[in-house]
């Protein structure tokens, strides 16, 4: 199964939702 | 989340194909300080523009996480403002999850989007009557009472 295909730069997510019409889904994780 | 939620298949197809995933450390000083996080996992959903229109905390199984985003995409798109496309996400979210304890306020906000699309008081009417209905426990029938009054 294919994973969640997360962009992990900011600017790369924004500029990807205005590409695509979408919303983004921001997920602010804990590392560890 | 990377335990349970994300490696669910229905979870990450409806997060592939419906949104833009962005992962990022609440730790990262500029975004963790612009959007004030203060505890993990800080869930958000965002416009391209980078404003914020939903925010929920804490872990959330499968089953409860595609509702929980479904009431955020509606949310972004009640704000932006498209109502039609707000009415067509909370209509989905309660159709398929008819009994998460979001679909309450799905109720509401898909009852207050028809009403300012159409300006036809029947909608809001319509929500009350939905909500004592399917929802009688739900704090949402008390915030929409007012409504029943509109009834002649």
């Amino acid at each position: 199964m294919t994973p969640i295909n997360w962009i992990t730069s900011y600017a790369d997510g924004l500029e990807k939702a205005k590409a695509e019409d979408k919303l983004v889904f921001a997920d602010f994780f804990n590392p560890g | 989340m990377d335990a349970v939620a994300y490696i669910d298949p229905a979870v990450i197809s409806f997060v592939n194909n419906t949104l833009v995933p962005l992962r990022l450390p609440a730790s990262d000083k500029v975004l963790g300080s612009r959007y004030k996080i203060k505890w993990t996992p800080s869930l958000l959903i965002l416009d391209a523009e980078g404003t914020e229109h939903y925010r929920t905390l804490g872990f959330y199984p499968p089953q409860q996480l595609i509702p929980s985003l479904l009431l955020g995409i509606g949310k972004a798109k009640f704000n932006l403002p498209d109502r039609k496309a707000a009415g067509e996400v909370f209509a989905r979210l309660i159709d398929a999850y008819p009994h998460d304890n979001l679909a309450p306020e799905a109720v509401y906000l898909l009852g207050v989007s028809r009403f300012i699309e159409t300006h036809e008081v029947a909608h809001l009417i319509a929500l009350y009557d939905r909500l004592a209905a399917e929802y009688p426990d739900s704090p949402w029938v008390t915030r929409a009472t007012p409504y029943s009054l509109l009834k002649k």
